[in-house]
């Protein structure tokens, strides 16, 4: 039998706002959506890639002369995202092994469920001590169902208590085969309008409002997250209509997360674009999260800024 | 002026100023709270006591007279030829009778610790570290003259007037000259052990032996009994011991020297009264003139009080802590010395406020205003060592158990928090005592109070401090009365058990534990002047394993540990020769009882202690050395050698290899365990050395060495000699401070700091101390639900062997000055909304992102 791997790209402790207790949060990388205001866009793709940090670089050149790709850009002092042709890297990690000052960096590494158990467990005196456990996040754990179910397993026989944070894009037999073993599921939801869903996200929605109702079908513990962007989807509609759906199936709590711009410097150092460098952050009592929660609360929602 | 102040900024508080959370267990029940219009005069006080100490320290610069000098100094001329001891007593008795006394016009506890409030008084006969030196390095400069006095400069934060500096050269530093405590010590040092004061010169250890001295730091006293019993009583016990000696049947030549230290003491303890009788007289004076009625009645009751106490037994509260505040007060101001703490305060001091509330003597808020006004004292005045500022290291622990193992924490133990809240300054210091049955409610609210920031209280491990003094050989139901000291120094509390008192003479120094390991990187030569200070221990390029590296570091480390415990033993052998410590031995049991001074040993428990600098380094490069050299066989000992040599400079690969190396604070074993053996090697070969001084009440064992792992600010200036090391430091670059992680550590978050510390440090062998700094955002601990995974981050990191731990709840401030001076602020966490990172690897944008985000949560 195959031993099944997973990508993870961070392992963060002390987590406080992502489930009960303390909890070490595992990011597993790949996500099938493409929001606008994703803040880990080094979690969508679900291989292992490289992304470089200007401020490491020494300019010794290593990168040019182990690049087989010739994607590496000769002009050592280019411009953060110019310095790797996307289109021809390979992702062969070569320049990140070259790199002594980790200015090209590898995102993503390859884990066994005991090699990545190991890791974890080292929290578990924390998590024993004030109730928490791990949260499975992403991307989407669904995106690396086998291994996100083999390790919310290992961690269930464990009697170790598991969150998945998810947005719900995926068949149902997938979705279903990895959320059964979950304690808590911290299902996103972007936008109630298809189009619009679409639009941001680059997916249609049908399939995430579904499994939504299958895991209320199988008794799951839900708590809705919603990203809250100005004027994409934090609008009253929207709101609206999230909290009628979240209501109409029984779901008790939601969670509104004020918008950031934390991701934005990851862009550049991953060649990409991001497009909502002009909007402004949001505070926890911003009167667009208040809005929203008394939205939620006029509904008979327990509703909260953040997690 | 404070007033006005205060008016000016709308009357505000200071935590409305500053806009920490203000709210929670401790804030539901507070005794003072400013929308009570019975408690407001109160809170008033207290902001206007406040504002004085703020005010003196404004500009960070204290102003350093010479008014004490300058009685001491005549005194000792007109007492030649007298027995040492006397003439202690008696300039300590010339400075209770002459010095002025400031009174503050908001106060309701008299007496203070300095001749005006804000400036610092210095004894000549001790000159040693701290802010005095400033005084004396800034004139030495000009008159090199001086070095036979003192020359350690470390301070910056003092001034003096042209004044001063006149009566010091023409009046103090003539008479002075050679009869110095730092005097005796250099001239003993050159003529009886030149070995030992060679390797000072040549190696980094501790700075050079040229000046230096001082005083006895860090002691507990046992002010609850003396205050109890009142000075005459103790007199009169004195005596007692003086009738008891039979110098016609004497049993030997200390007889003699007991009969005048017996003798000094009961001049110090006059002088001590006459102080509080001037105190009274000063008062009554006012009262009498004062305009304002109420201010009249209270200045007319402090006269009252202070004409009773501390010469007869305090009786109430308001008398305990005005006796108890004399008594420290007198102590630090003639000794000189910072770290004078107070021990297990809010059980022993329990029972008479217990008594005032039941018989209605006093009200809760009264007892809570005198309280506060007992807190601001400590900051009136600036003494001893204190080197970047203000008065230093007075500790009132908290929260403890009993002999028997309860819980005693109490009402006092409430109010001592709310205290710290209200008054919220460096001084006193706050330390919470955690252990098995500390309930839930007292560790949310001492959470809470570590919540407004400025870092109080300290949380310490019974269980971790306990198992050492066991492991010291002290019996449990002593150890369990043990109390915090100074930065997190442990002495048996004498308040606790009576007449079972310690001088754990806790600091032999900060020394600097990287230097060894240097020396044994170049066979003994210092790189930093290339001389020989050490054994030549081999060139490591011949060393086939580490095993034979660590036998290289360890023969270098006996070398300098050696060296320092006979420094340390000298410096106890001459305080009782050249200046016994007169009032120290009036307020410990043991000497009282004995007359035995309390550095001849004169304490029932004796020890003294180390205090490492550059703990996470000593790990990192061993780690560094034995992975990349011995285990990967990725780099050789010569480019590592060439690499150092070079400072790193054409070596930028190596030295990343070097940053990459497993580093202790990331929750490594690997790098946790190297961290953990060179530690234990420090630890064996410290406790290897004695004391002169006995240790236990049936033994003539001596004390032992111990360790803590501390380092204030010598972090930096080690720092500064040291060379480029194996962990990728380069040269000058400041050492870790105390347990953090180095700058090069990879940041995981609190929890893998955590594991680190807990598993790195072996506490069993750290009973001189820990501190183990954590920065926190203070967007992590806002909601109550917040407060309490952070309550039991703090309980798994004590139950996983964790000693001590502080955090600082960063403020906005501190975020821009962190943009400013990224260096200093590797170990500075910030979470936002899921995302964690360290904020100085944030871009300038994203750093006033959070910036913002934190003003808005507050």
């Amino acid at each position: 039998m195959d031993i099944v791997k997973g990508v993870i790209f961070n392992i963060q402790g002390y987590s406080i706002h992502d489930g009960p207790g303390i909890r070490t949060l595992v990011f597993l990388k790949g996500c099938p959506l493409r929001c606008l205001w994703c803040d880990n866009p080094e979690s969508q793709s679900p291989h292992v890639e490289v992304e470089f940090f200007q401020d490491k670089c020494i300019k010794c050149g290593k990168c040019l002369t182990v690049c087989e790709q010739d994607a590496i850009n000769k002009d050592l002092s280019c411009k953060t995202e110019e310095k790797i042709d996307r289109s021809l890297c390979n992702n062969c990690l070569k320049c990140a092994g070259a790199c002594t000052t980790q200015a090209l960096s590898q995102i993503g590494e390859v884990y066994t469920v005991s090699q990545l158990m190991q890791k974890l467990l080292k929290d578990a005196p924390f998590w024993r001590k004030s109730g928490g456990g791990v949260t499975l996040s992403g991307g989407d754990p669904l995106r690396q169902p086998r291994f996100a179910r083999a390790l919310l397993q290992e961690l269930y026989d464990r009697n170790i208590n598991t969150t998945l944070e998810t947005m719900g894009y995926a068949p149902r037999k997938t979705f279903r085969s990895v959320i059964e073993l979950a304690d808590l599921i911290l299902f996103d939801i972007k936008h109630i309008d298809d189009d619009t869903h679409k639009k941001l996200t680059g997916v249609s929605n049908k399939l995430i409002l579904e499994n939504l109702k299958e895991a209320i079908k199988m008794g799951k513990s839900v708590i809705i997250r919603v990203p809250s962007i100005p004027t994409y989807n934090l609008t009253t509609s929207n709101i609206t209509a999230t909290v009628k759906v979240a209501k109409e199936q029984g779901i008790c709590e939601i969670h509104f997360m004020p918008f950031h711009q934390l991701g934005k410097d990851k862009y550049s150092r991953l060649g990409q674009r991001y497009q909502l460098g002009h909007l402004n952050t949001l505070s926890y009592d911003d009167p667009m999260i208040k809005e929203a929660i008394q939205i939620a609360q006029s509904h008979g929602l327990k509703a909260q800024a953040g997690g | 002026m404070a007033r006005a102040l205060l008016e000016e900024r709308g009357e505000k508080f200071w935590w409305e100023r500053a806009k920490v959370t203000w709210n929670g267990t401790l804030f539901d029940q507070m005794i003072l709270k400013p929308n009570d219009p019975d408690a407001l005069p109160a809170m008033q006080r207290i902001a206007k006591l406040r504002e004085e100490c703020v005010q003196a320290y404004k500009d960070g610069k204290t102003k350093l007279t010479t008014v004490m000098a300058k009685i001491i100094t005549e005194s000792y001329k007109q007492t030649e030829g007298e027995h040492l001891a006397i003439r202690r007593a008696l300039a300590m008795r010339e400075v209770f009778r002459k010095i002025p006394i400031p009174l503050s016009k908001y106060q309701l506890l008299a007496g203070t610790y300095a001749s005006e409030l804000g400036v610092e008084e210095f004894n000549p006969e001790l000159t040693g570290p701290g802010a005095r030196h400033a005084f004396l390095a800034d004139i030495q400069k000009k008159n090199e003259r001086l070095s036979g006095l003192d020359t350690a400069s470390l301070s910056t934060g003092t001034f003096v007037t042209k004044e001063d500096e006149k009566i010091f050269q023409e009046e103090i530093y003539p008479y002075w000259e050679g009869r110095t405590f730092g005097a005796h010590r250099l001239r003993e040092m050159k003529r009886n052990y030149p070995e030992t004061y060679q390797y000072y010169e040549n190696s980094n250890w501790l700075p050079p032996i040229r000046g230096g001295g001082g005083s006895l730091y860090h002691t507990i006293q046992d002010y609850i009994f003396v205050a109890r019993k009142g000075l005459e009583g103790i007199k009169e016990e004195i005596r007692k011991h003086i009738t008891e000696l039979d110098p016609a049947h004497p049993t030997g030549l200390e007889e003699f020297e007991r009969r005048n230290l017996y003798e000094a003491m009961i001049i110090a303890a006059e002088g001590m009264i006459e102080y509080a009788n001037r105190c009274a007289d000063q008062a009554e004076e006012l009262s009498k003139t004062e305009k304002d009625p109420e201010r009249a009645r209270e200045l007319a009751k402090i006269a009252e009080i202070c004409r009773k106490v501390p010469a007869k037994p305090a009786e109430t509260w308001w008398e305990a802590l005005q006796s108890v505040h004399f008594l420290h007060m007198g102590q630090v101001l003639v000794e000189q010395d910072d770290s004078n703490s107070y021990g297990n305060f809010d059980q022993y001091m329990y029972p008479l406020l217990k008594n005032d509330l039941e018989d209605g003597t006093i009200t809760l808020k009264e007892a809570q205003e005198l309280l506060e006004c007992f807190y601001c004292k400590h900051v009136e005045a600036r003494v001893g060592m204190s080197g970047r500022g203000r008065q230093g290291n007075t500790r009132i622990t908290i929260g403890g158990q009993d002999a028997a193992g309860r819980d005693q924490t109490n009402l006092l133990t409430r109010m001592c928090l709310e205290a710290q809240t209200h008054v919220h300054l460096h001084n006193p210091c706050l330390t919470f005592r955690i252990h098995r049955n500390t309930s839930d409610e007292y560790l949310r609210m001492a959470l809470e109070v570590v919540r407004t920031g400025g870092g109080f209280p300290y949380l310490c491990s019974d269980e971790a401090i306990i198992t050492g003094l066991l492991a010291m050989g002290i019996p449990l139901a002593e150890a369990r009365n043990w109390a915090d000291c100074g930065c997190q120094e442990v002495l048996l509390d004498p308040n606790m058990v009576p007449g079972v008192d310690s001088n754990g003479r806790t600091n032999t120094g900060f020394s600097n534990g990287v230097a060894p390991i240097e020396l044994a990187l170049w066979n003994g030569v210092n790189p930093f002047n290339g001389k020989q200070a050490g054994p030549k221990t081999g060139d490591p390029r011949t060393f086939k394993t580490f095993d034979e590296f660590k036998e290289a570091v360890r023969k270098q480390l006996e070398c300098a540990i050696k060296h320092n415990v006979i420094v340390n033993n000298v410096n106890e052998a001459l305080h009782p020769m050249f200046h016994p410590h007169v009032f120290h031995d009036l307020m410990h049991p043991g000497p009282r009882n004995t007359g035995i001074d309390i550095d001849a040993g004169g304490c029932v428990y004796n020890w003294a202690g180390n205090l490492n600098v550059g703990t996470a380094n000593m790990g990192d490069i061993m780690t560094a050395i034995d992975y990349l050299i011995y285990e990967k066989k990725e780099v050789t000992w010569d480019q590592m050698l060439d690499a150092l040599k070079n400072n790193w400079e054409g070596y930028e690969e190596l030295r990343q290899k070097c940053i990459n190396a497993p580093k202790y604070g990331a929750a490594d074993p690997y790098a946790d365990d190297h961290t953990n053996e060179i530690l234990q090697m420090f630890f064996d070969i410290w406790e290897s050395f004695n004391v002169t001084r006995k240790f236990g009440p049936s033994t003539n064992d001596r004390g032992p060495f111990i360790c803590g792992l501390i380092s204030m600010d010598t972090h930096m200036r080690h720092g500064e000699v040291t060379g480029a090391t194996p962990d990728g430091r380069k040269a000058g670059e400041y050492l870790a401070a105390a347990c953090s992680p180095s700058q090069y550590a990879p940041a995981l978050g609190p929890t893998a700091t955590h594991i680190s510390a807990a598993r790195a440090i072996d506490t069993a062998h750290t009973v001189n101390g820990v501190i183990f700094n954590q920065k926190f955002s203070p967007t992590a601990v806002i909601s109550d639900r917040e407060v309490s995974k952070w309550m039991d981050l703090v309980k798994t990191y004590v139950e996983m062997g964790g000693q001590q731990v502080n955090y600082n709840i960063v403020a906005r401030e501190t975020l821009l000055e962190a943009q400013k001076n990224p260096e200093k602020y590797m170990d500075l966490w910030v979470r936002v909304g899921g995302y964690s990172a360290r904020f100085v690897d944030l871009s300038k944008e994203l750093q006033d992102e959070i910036i913002a985000r934190t003003e808005q949560s507050l």
